[in-house]
C-alpha cells in the first residue's frame, strides 16, 4: 500500500490519520493530508527542496515534520508539487519536498497554524504495518 | 456547587494537585462533558504550581492539552510552570471595538455594501498573505518590543489608541531577540493582515444597551455603528509556539515533569527556557496588538474613502483592544495573600473589575471593556469586567460563543451558497475569501452566544454593556 490520510474530527481544529506500510509512508500521507488542508497540494509541479527533520521519538518527529513542512510554505509562499521521503532512522527524516511558488492562486484554505503534541500517536501495528494520528490548529 | 459552578473532584483524573472549576450552565456542561473538554480541565490541574483551581469559562470546548475557555494561575514561588500550549499558537489573539459617530439608518444602511467591498479590497486577508506595512530587520525588533507605539513612531493611528490597549499597547517584558529568525522570516512580511479561519472583520450596529454607564464611558448608544476585528500575531506567533513547545517536551524527562497530555508541556517559570519563551512569547503579543492596530488603521481609512470624511470627523475611535491567548505575570490575591502568579488564559479574556489601577481613567468606575464576538450572523457583545471575577477566575471571562460542531460537520449542513443567501436575507453583506469555506465558521457551528455572556454575569465573571448585531461581515 502507498500512505494514505483521513481528516479526524474535531470542534475546533482538525486531525490527520495516516496508515502506510513503512514510516516513510506515514510522513509521506501527512505531507499530503497537510497540503490538502491548506488546498496547497499541486503534483507535479516546482523544485526539488531537500527536508530534513528531527524528533526526539516518531510522534515528536512526525509533529517536526510537519511544522516543517508548514514553515517552508508559509516563509516561501508556496504551494507543494509532491514530498518523498528517503529515509526515517534513528529519530531523523530525509526527504525531498517539491515546491512552487504560490503566486496568485488563491488556495482554498482556512490555514494551518502548527502540528499539536495533542493525542499524538505514530506507531506500528500488529499486523506490521505502521499508523498514526496528529491534530493540526487551524 | 452553586449556579452556574460546577466543580471537578481532585482525582477525575490522575495526578490532579486541584479541582476543576467549570463556569457554565447545566446543559454547556454537559456538552463539555460529552465534548471531552471537562476531562482537558482537569488534565489541566495537573500542571505544577497551579494555584486553587484549573478554570474554564462557559464558551468551554475541546481545544489541544488546554480545554478553549481554560484559564490557569501558576506560582513562580511554588514550582509553578508556564506551558506554551497553554497560551496556544495564536499568541495574543484578540477582538479590537472601533466605535463611530456614524448612525445606522441615518449613516450606514445605505453604503454599508460599498463599505464592505472596500473593507474587502483593502484589508489584505486569507492564508499567508502579505501585511499592510513592509519591514526592515530593525523595524520587526522595534514591532516586537514597542507594540503599538511603533506604528505609532510612524505616524500610523492615533496617540490615544495605545490608552484603549489592554497594557497600553505594549508589554514591557518583552525581549525582541528571543523571537526565532524562523519566526520573524515566516510572519514579518503578515505585519497588517487579518489572516485566515474565524478571524474577521465586522461592521456592526448597537442594538441594546444593558449598562448606560458603562456605555456611556465607551462612548456607545443605540443605533451606533461600530467596527469589530478579529485577529492576532499571525505566522510570526505561530512559530514562536512551535520553536517553544517542542524545545520544552524535548525538557520533560529532564525535568522530572509528566502531563496527562503531550501538548501540555511546560517548564518552571524560573527555568531559563521558561523566562526565554515568556520574552519571545510578550514580544510576539506586541506584533499582535501592532497588527489589530494597523487593521483598525486601514479600517479608518476605508470609512474615510466611503463616507468622505476624516476619520476624526466620523469619530472612529478605539472602544478597547483585549487578547484572549495570552499568559501575563500579574498580581491576584489568593487566601488573603497577595502573589504574583502567571495566569495562562486560552480562549478567555481578562475582566478587571472597577477600580483596578491598569484600566485606562475614562473606564476605571465601570470596569475592563470585554469584547465578545459571536459567531458569524448573531449578535456580539461588550460586557465590563468584575470585582467578583478577580476572588472567583483570576479576573478572567469567556471570550465568544465557543464552537459546538467541527467544521467538517458544519460544511455538511448548508452549503456557503445557501449560507450566504441565509445571512443576506438577514440584511447581512459578506465578503469572504475563500466561499466555499464560509460554512465552516457558520452561525449553528457556535454556541448561542447570548448564552454564555448569560452565564458569565450569572457566575459573576463579567457583565453585559452592549449588544451589537452585524451587518456586514469580512472573513479571513
Amino acid at each position: 500500500m502507498t500512505g494514505r490520510f483521513e481528516v479526524l474530527e474535531h470542534t475546533a481544529d482538525v486531525g490527520l490519520r495516516l496508515t502506510g506500510d513503512s514510516p516513510e509512508e506515514i510522513l509521506e500521507a501527512a505531507a499530503e493530508g497537510l497540503a490538502a488542508l491548506q488546498g496547497a497540494w499541486f503534483p507535479g509541479e516546482g523544485e526539488h527542496h531537500p527536508v530534513e527533520v528531527a524528533g526526539s521519538d516518531l510522534p515528536g518527529l512526525l509533529a517536526a515534520w510537519l511544522d516543517e513542512l508548514i514553515y517552508l510554505q508559509e516563509s516561501h509562499d508556496a504551494v507543494f508539487g509532491g514530498v518523498t521521503v528517503r529515509r526515517v532512522e534513528d529519530g531523523r527524516a530525509e526527504a525531498v519536498a517539491r515546491l512552487a511558488p504560490r503566486r496568485d492562486r488563491d488556495l482554498e484554505s482556512v490555514g494551518v497554524k502548527a502540528a499539536t503534541l495533542h493525542r499524538i500517536r505514530f506507531e506500528r501495528e500488529p499486523n506490521g504495518t505502521w499508523s498514526a494520528n496528529v491534530y493540526v490548529d487551524v | 456547587m452553586e449556579p452556574f459552578v460546577w466543580r471537578v473532584p481532585v482525582g477525575a483524573v490522575p495526578g490532579m494537585r486541584v479541582p476543576g472549576i467549570v463556569f457554565a450552565t447545566e446543559e454547556m456542561a454537559t456538552k463539555a462533558v460529552e465534548d471531552r473538554a471537562v476531562e482537558q480541565v482537569a488534565n489541566v490541574a495537573t500542571l505544577p504550581g497551579i494555584v486553587t483551581a484549573s478554570y474554564a469559562m462557559p464558551d468551554i470546548h475541546w481545544g489541544y492539552g488546554f480545554p478553549i475557555g481554560g484559564v490557569a494561575a501558576t506560582d513562580p514561588d511554588r514550582g509553578g510552570v508556564v506551558s506554551p500550549g497553554g497560551v496556544g499558537f495564536d499568541i495574543a489573539c484578540g477582538v479590537r471595538l472601533l466605535r463611530s459617530d456614524l448612525e445606522w439608518e441615518r449613516d450606514g444602511r445605505a453604503r454599508v455594501d460599498r463599505l464592505v467591498h472596500t473593507l474587502g479590497q483593502r484589508v489584505p486577508r486569507g492564508m499567508g498573505t502579505k501585511g499592510r506595512m513592509r519591514l526592515s530587520r530593525d523595524d520587526v525588533a522595534r514591532v516586537l518590543g514597542e507594540g503599538v507605539r511603533f506604528p505609532l513612531s510612524r505616524g500610523i493611528g492615533w496617540e490615544e489608541d495605545a490608552e484603549f490597549c489592554e497594557d497600553g499597547g505594549v508589554l514591557e517584558d518583552a525581549r525582541p531577540e528571543r523571537v526565532s529568525d524562523r519566526a520573524v522570516v515566516r510572519g514579518a512580511p503578515q505585519l497588517g493582515s487579518l489572516g485566515a479561519g474565524n478571524h474577521f472583520l465586522e461592521v456592526q450596529v448597537v442594538e441594546e444597551i444593558f449598562d448606560d454607564r458603562a456605555a456611556t464611558a465607551m462612548g456607545l448608544f443605540v443605533g451606533q455603528v461600530c467596527v469589530m476585528l478579529h485577529s492576532g500575531s499571525r505566522g510570526l506567533g505561530h512559530q514562536t509556539c512551535t520553536d517553544f513547545l517542542r524545545e520544552v517536551d524535548g525538557l520533560m524527562a529532564s525535568l522530572g515533569i509528566d502531563v496527562p497530555d503531550r501538548q501540555l508541556a511546560c517548564a518552571p517559570l524560573h527555568h531559563e527556557v521558561a523566562e526565554r519563551y515568556l520574552g519571545a512569547m510578550f514580544a510576539a503579543a506586541n506584533f499582535a496588538r501592532a497588527n489589530r492596530h494597523l487593521l483598525a488603521d486601514a479600517v479608518r481609512e476605508c470609512f474615510e474613502s466611503v463616507f468622505q470624511r476624516s476619520a476624526r470627523d466620523l469619530g472612529l475611535f478605539l472602544v478597547y483592544d483585549v487578547a484572549h491567548n495570552l499568559a501575563k505575570m500579574e498580581e491576584h490575591v489568593v487566601d488573603g495573600e497577595r502573589r504574583t502568579l502567571c495566569v495562562h488564559r486560552k480562549g478567555a479574556t481578562r475582566s478587571l473589575g472597577p477600580g483596578h489601577p491598569d484600566l485606562p481613567a475614562s473606564y476605571r468606575e465601570v470596569g475592563q471593556p470585554v469584547i465578545i464576538p459571536g459567531s458569524m450572523g448573531t449578535s456580539s457583545y461588550v460586557l465590563v469586567g468584575t470585582e467578583k471575577a478577580g476572588s472567583r477566575s483570576f479576573a478572567s471571562t469567556c471570550h465568544g460563543a465557543g464552537r459546538a460542531m467541527s467544521r467538517t460537520r458544519a460544511k455538511k449542513v448548508m452549503t456557503a451558497a445557501e449560507l450566504r443567501n441565509s445571512l443576506e436575507e438577514r440584511g447581512i453583506t459578506v465578503a469572504a475569501s475563500q466561499w466555499r469555506l464560509l460554512a465552516e465558521e457558520a452561525p449553528y457551528a457556535y454556541k448561542d452566544v447570548s448564552q454564555v455572556v448569560d452565564a458569565c454575569e450569572g457566575a459573576g465573571l463579567s457583565r453585559k454593556a452592549a449588544r451589537l448585531r452585524p451587518v456586514g461581515v469580512v472573513k479571513g
